[in-house]
């Protein structure tokens, strides 16, 4: 008896803490939300004052190039995060799957990218740009996101091959299936989903870069950060959570989309890696 | 002439040594078993015959050619693993027609051989299932068709029982090998479990430490074990030095009749089963006393002290003798193996 009460207890305990983190998570969305809408929201009112729109139908204004730089972004993150993980999946199979050599020390240098400040080597890759006529176009804004980008695709699908090791592919390859067929046949489907969360992150991780972009875009490639951010410098409250709010809802909508392309693609079900 | 064939097979990993001058043979047809400890290098083996792994030294040929430079996928090798390897994301049936589909071949006659497997390996109404939702005979039955359904030249089978319970175990053995003899097809199985060996094999190679020891049937490794290490390997055994002198084996445990040459110093191998414990009022001329004996239903493990040794007997549980007790042995010189001290 004493025990059911004990664990009663501890159920209301447990969700009374869930529902304190996930109104600890909401809270700060729903200021952004509040605040997108308000046009006056003074020191100490709990309330704004006053309502308005200018921040929405700015964004959403097509002259306004909001938009126009928005589809830029998702369209320069989604290259970014295909060909992340184009150079991440045979990174990651080497790194997984077999033993070499100095394994561990490329494998700490892979995060290398995480550890030092992109900033510190930014203006070196500059000046090469420059020079490699790389600078102030798309190609090489994708370039310089590869930066940041590949630590988290090699590690997430180093971990995955980890897990699946060869051993798949070598019993389709001893059932006559040659090395294409085999990639896509069975490494694919099996690594799909690692393939979906390392993209996931990778396209976070780009679609929020803005000092990269700027630097090597040179302001001719303007993505949505560097739209939001004279107005989160400015101070301009209305207009920036405007702007985050897009920000965040066209991240979760690419998100889901990803996935769902990918799990209707390989059929993928919900199974553990054997 | 031997469809598969191994010659003077060499492999290091990072300077240990796998497999050492190794050689072998097959017949079309044969069901032979790799039998040894693990890590002595059976499951190398396989996958060097199925190409996975390349030789340092040596040839393989499959009826008569060598197929050192063929593919792993053109070779004609399957390897069913110990863990079957299932495809997870594909269902029973896109398992089984995995390698007819990668080989191109058309879907009709995929349909047609995908239910010639499942009836075979009675998998019907199973075909849609996926592998998570299968028991593990189940599993293996898949992994088996999938192996058979490409036709394969030969059948490498790597420890295919040892994930099953125990009496799975014996059932799948009988399946097995009641499809191999179906089919005729060449099967190496490599095991651990020399009981396991015994009864499916039309012979066995036993490795050890990367190499093969001795090669032969069934019977010949347990009744003519050619070295002490096989004779250990495959069981008990009681070892009697004596020495031969005008055609007679003289040891503590009695004189035998043989047809060896005089020797000064000879070593007989006995397995504890050939040592039959008889009361002490039958005439023999060996006679100990029982030390230890274990009750186990239809036999008795007996150890007996005779002469400062102690001798192992397995005896029919028809008479049993009690600790102390004095008895008779019966021993059958037939079954004595000599090798050299």
């Amino acid at each position: 008896m004493g025990e059911y009460k004990m664990n009663k207890r501890n159920r209301t305990l447990s969700g009374f803490i869930m529902h304190i983190m996930i109104f600890l998570l909401i809270l700060p969305l729903l200021v952004l939300v509040v605040w997108s809408f308000s046009k006056s929201w003074p020191w100490p009112n709990i309330f704004p004052q006053e309502f308005g729109l200018r921040g929405i139908l700015h964004v959403l204004d097509p002259s306004s190039r909001a938009l126009k730089s928005l589809l830029l972004s998702i369209r320069l993150s989604l290259v970014v995060t295909i060909v992340t993980l184009i150079l991440s999946i045979p990174a990651a199979k080497t790194l997984g799957v077999y033993s070499f050599k100095g394994k561990q020390f490329i494998k700490m240098l892979v995060l290398a990218p995480i550890i030092v400040p992109p900033v510190a080597v930014g203006m070196g890759i500059h000046l090469t740009f420059i020079r490699l006529g790389l600078a102030n176009r798309f190609i090489g804004v994708v370039l310089v996101h590869l930066i940041p980008c590949l630590p988290y695709g090699i590690r997430i699908l180093t971990d995955v091959f980890e897990i699946i090791g060869e051993s798949m592919e070598q019993q389709a390859r001893v059932l006559g299936a040659n090395s294409i067929q085999t990639f896509t046949n069975i490494t694919l489907p099996l690594i799909a989903p690692g393939l979906i969360s390392a993209g996931s992150l990778v396209f976070i991780v780009s679609f929020s870069q803005y000092f990269l972009t700027f630097l090597i875009g040179g302001g001719r490639i303007i993505t949505f950060p560097m739209m939001m951010f004279p107005y989160i410098q400015s101070g301009d409250r209305m207009m920036a959570s405007a702007y985050s709010m897009v920000f965040i809802l066209a991240t979760l909508v690419v998100l889901i989309m990803m996935e769902k392309a990918i799990k209707s693609y390989y059929s993928t079900k919900n199974y553990f890696y054997l | 002439m031997p469809q598969i064939q191994l010659k003077k097979i060499h492999k290091s990993f990072q300077d240990k040594r796998i497999l050492n001058d190794m050689n072998l043979s097959i017949e079309e047809g044969e069901m032979i078993s790799l039998l040894g400890p693990s890590g002595c290098g059976k499951t190398t083996t396989l996958k060097i015959i199925a190409g996975l792994v390349e030789p340092d030294q040596g040839d393989i040929l499959i009826n008569n050619q060598s197929v050192l430079n063929i593919p792993v996928e053109k070779r004609g090798a399957v390897i069913v693993f110990q863990d079957y390897l299932l495809f997870p994301h594909l269902t029973v049936e896109g398992n089984i027609e995995f390698g007819l589909k990668m080989a191109k071949v058309d879907k009709k006659i995929r349909k047609e051989k995908v239910k010639e497997m499942l009836s075979l390996m009675e998998l019907d109404g199973q075909q849609y299932k996926y592998p998570n939702e299968l028991s593990g005979g189940q599993r293996q039955r898949v992994a088996l068709a999938r192996a058979l359904a490409v036709e394969p030249k030969v059948l490498l089978l790597d420890e295919p029982f040892s994930n099953l319970d125990l009496r799975l175990r014996e059932t799948m053995r009988e399946f097995v090998c009641s499809v191999q003899r179906k089919l005729k097809i060449t099967t190496i199985l490599v095991t651990h479990d020399k009981d396991e060996a015994l009864m499916t094999s039309d012979k066995i190679a036993i490795m050890l430490e990367g190499e093969i020891k001795q090669y032969g049937t069934p019977l010949e490794l347990y009744k003519k074990p050619i070295s002490e290490e096989v004779a250990n390997f495959f069981g008990e055994t009681n070892y009697i030095i004596g020495k031969v002198e005008d055609g007679i084996f003289k040891s503590p445990l009695g004189n035998f009749r043989t047809t060896l040459q005089n020797t000064v110093k000879l070593k007989a191998m006995i397995r504890p089963e050939e040592i039959e414990v008889v009361s002490v009022y039958q005439e023999t001329n060996t006679k100990g006393i029982i030390t230890r004996s274990r009750y186990a239903g239809d036999r008795m493990y007996y150890m007996i002290s005779l002469k400062g040794m102690e001798i192992k007997s397995i005896s029919i549980a028809k008479e049993i003798f009690d600790v102390g007790e004095e008895v008779s042995l019966r021993i059958d010189s037939k079954n004595m193996v000599f090798y050299e001290v």
